[in-house]
């Protein structure tokens, strides 16, 4: 047991509780939260007085592991692009426990991502969400398939135009898109049938999305590219997550009576693509005003996915979201949109032991994170 | 005239708490110590600091939400084009302009990109400008070289050069070649033309370099041909701070932020620019926009101050350091007879929560808080 006290624990779901205290089990799990400060017989202590304690945070969209830092395109597994379609493949094959980027995770105080995928397949694969801290990914994984990846917009046509294939055009896309749901609608009649098919990798996953157990995570930057997204989602009535939405704000309204989740982001680049034109801090806020589900991503290895902490902190002082808010799109929010509410995304009692002990406020750039825990162990400390 | 109040003052030097300044026309006319109150200023901020300066930049050059079509940073149908000049593809109206003046910067060395092993020649700007005429400071002015593996890239598949050998060749062969050029004046010749000014000493070569031993090839070339040059990029200087240090060599380290996707970043870390600046180098910060967004240059001087540097040494790498490495000596501080480039900010520049309230650009509001 581990008992981490005093200092400002930012529990996130149930307000701050100054010089409080919290007791992480050897089962990895949040024993208690304490709104004073405890003596825990048997219990490891940690004075945290004068830092933050603070929920591991969760970026809910990312490549880590699946394009490796520091080596170039060898390290490059995230796009299976020899055909637009490519749902049989499978994150949990590719990600490379040991790249750097999951010390870098832990350096930013994440704790849980979502990998998988790129975008240039209109379908590029199974995603995954995983911890980022151990060396089998076994150990790690918690979702497993996570969320099937689709695009929509510029990448997929660009591939696909450059090598003379369907899709060249956003018409292209939507209609690979369709096809394959259509294909897979049929594939689950017949499996049914006294004549079912031969067994296909790619249909089985996709029989997953049409019975809703997992969503269709869809990259989408411009509002026109969503709006199809969404009409192809009402087609199949599968479930879906809106990957980017850059252009998300101006169709607010329509995305919360949908009842779509958003992963904004990457907001702290330079905006690279006419599509991307309406990059903003500000759309996470107009987006949770408006009654979506919002959060934020890195897109690692786009933005460095321990500056997840410096984007929410912008879109709180500069995109109008305030502390309180701009913490929940990187901790809470991520953690519903994946559905392990009830697992991570908070300080809660029960919920696991993903804490992050913090110099100063996490939003402040000056801020370390000095200890990170991961299921109750701690598994990066910062050099003095 | 224009009387602004501020809490701190970092003057490019020092932060002085409760100073009020006075700027008439486009320049400051004085600074003195207050009693704290801010009765009868025209403007009041918790930080006021010169504008900032980001060096090597590829702003208005490669420009933002476009694809080809906005990318003039590379004449890649050479490796070798000293003869370009960033002024001329530079356009006023990329949006990332604006947006750096919401972050506080107000000048730039706008640079070619590092696809070539000489990329063409810088123009120092403001940020503002309906016109390149209207913002350029100096121009031309710096020549950008790039080593280590952009040019190989770049280049290998069709012409050398195709190694760091075929790099440093290159270079070597064309100063050389412009030296005697210099000396004997023959046939007119624009690509040696270009190089005459830094032959002589009268120029900077702004040598992009990110892995130690290509930092070491440039100092060693520099050394060679008696250039004035600055280093830029330099992730991993941090491993020859010793020889830099004892060189006296000039770096402009960044950006602080940038995923170390490539084997020639993948030292990359603040700590790097920390250790460099404690070793006594002296050192810039550059945002290497679009790498990283120039707006955002401040929030990445807060990651310097988590690694130990002191606020004002951290402020004065994007404001008295490079305005002293462009030989501006009218830029990048606060004192009477200053070019009126002035940020007020919230709180602390470099965290998160000091946005930016004003921007002046020589005495001018350019960019106000809504």
């Amino acid at each position: 047991m581990i008992l981490i006290h005093g200092g400002t624990i930012l529990t996130v779901t149930d307000g701050i509780i100054e010089n409080g205290s919290v007791l992480l089990g050897d089962d990895g799990k949040i024993t208690d939260v304490f709104k004073e400060q405890v003596d825990v017989a048997g219990a490891t202590e940690i004075d945290a007085t004068g830092k933050y304690v603070v929920p591991g945070f969760v970026d809910a969209h990312t490549h880590l592991g699946i394009v490796n830092l520091e080596v170039g395109e060898i390290g490059e597994d995230e796009n299976e692009m020899t055909t637009p379609s490519t749902p049989g493949c499978r994150a949990i094959d590719a990600v490379y426990v040991w790249d750097s980027g999951f010390k870098d995770a832990l350096s930013g105080g994440v704790t849980t991502v979502f990998t998988g995928p790129g975008s240039g397949n209109v379908i590029g694969g199974q995603s995954i969400t995983m911890k980022t801290a151990g060396h089998r990914i076994e150990d790690m994984v918690l979702q497993d398939p996570a969320g099937l990846k689709t695009a929509s917009g510029e990448n997929p046509k660009r591939v696909y135009k450059g090598k003379g294939q369907l899709p060249s055009t956003r018409m292209g896309t939507a209609k690979v898109l369709r096809e394959a749901l259509s294909k897979a609608r049929d594939y689950m009649q017949r499996k049914a049938s006294a004549d079912p098919p031969a067994a296909d990798l790619d249909m089985e996953v996709l029989c997953k999305v049409l019975n809703r157990e997992i969503p269709l995570r869809t990259h989408s930057h411009r509002a026109d590219d969503i709006m199809t997204m969404i009409r192809i989602r009402n087609e199949f009535g599968v479930k879906m997550v809106i990957e980017h939405g850059t252009d998300s704000a101006r169709i607010r309204d329509e995305l919360a009576r949908a009842g779509v989740g958003v992963i904004t982001g990457p907001l702290l680049d330079v905006s690279p693509k006419v599509e991307c034109a309406s990059s903003s801090f500000e759309t996470p806020h107009l987006l949770h005003k408006a009654g979506v589900l919002t959060a934020i991503m890195t897109d690692h290895p786009v933005i460095p996915i321990e500056t997840l902490r410096l984007e929410a902190a912008i879109a709180a002082y500069e995109g109008g979201a305030g502390e309180q808010e701009a913490l929940e799109f990187i901790s809470c929010n991520p953690a519903r949109i994946l559905g392990l509410e009830q697992r991570i995304g908070s300080i809660t009692k029960g919920k696991d032991a993903d804490v992050v002990i913090w110099s100063g406020h996490p939003f402040k750039a000056s801020s370390i994170a000095e200890k990170t825990f991961v299921n109750g162990k701690l598994v990066w400390e910062a050099h003095a | 005239m224009i009387s602004i109040a501020a809490e701190h003052l970092f003057d490019g030097h020092a932060i002085i708490r409760n100073a009020n300044i006075l700027v008439d026309g486009s320049r400051i006319i004085s600074v003195v110590t207050s009693d704290g109150s801010a009765q009868g200023c025209d403007y009041a901020a918790a930080w006021v600091t010169p504008g900032f300066i980001d060096l090597d930049s590829g702003i208005g050059l490669k420009e933002e939400s476009l694809g080809f079509e906005g990318n003039d940073l590379n004449e890649a149908t050479d490796a070798v084009t000293s003869e370009m000049r960033a002024a001329d593809g530079l356009n006023p109206y990329d949006t990332s302009f604006e947006k750096s003046t919401m972050g506080g910067v107000t000048t730039a060395l706008v640079m070619p990109g590092d696809g070539n092993v000489i990329g063409g020649r810088g123009a120092v700007v403001h940020q503002v400008g309906a016109t390149i005429d209207d913002m350029l400071i100096k121009e031309p002015f710096g020549v950008k070289f790039s080593l280590g593996d952009s040019p190989k890239q770049t280049h290998g598949q069709k012409r050398t050069p195709m190694t760091r050998m075929g790099n440093a060749f290159l270079i070597r062969d064309v100063l050389t070649k412009a030296r005697e050029y210099g000396e004997k004046k023959k046939e007119y010749n624009m690509k040696y033309e270009a190089l005459l000014p830094l032959l002589a000493g009268e120029d900077i070569a702004f040598i992009g370099a990110d892995r130690a031993d290509d930092i070491m090839t440039a100092v060693r070339l520099a050394e060679e041909f008696k250039l004035r040059y600055v280093i830029t990029g330099a992730f991993e200087a941090d491993l020859v701070a010793d020889q830099l240090k004892a060189k006296e060599t000039t770096v402009a380290f960044g950006p602080l932020i940038m995923s170390r996707s490539t084997h020639e970043a993948s030292h990359l870390h603040p700590a790097n620019a920390a250790i460099l600046m404690a070793g006594g180098t002296r050192t810039a910060i550059m945002s290497g926009h679009p790498r990283y967004p120039a707006k955002y240059l401040r929030v990445s001087l807060g990651l310097l101050v988590g690694c130990g540097v002191s606020p004002q040494e951290a402020l004065a790498t994007v404001t008295a350091v490079p305005a002293e490495i462009l030989g501006l000596n009218d830029y990048g501080t606060v004192r009477p007879g200053s070019v009126a480039d002035l940020t007020l900010f919230r709180t602390d520049p470099w965290e998160p929560e000091g946005i930016v309230e004003h921007t002046f650009i020589s005495g001018k509001e350019v960019y106000a808080l809504q």
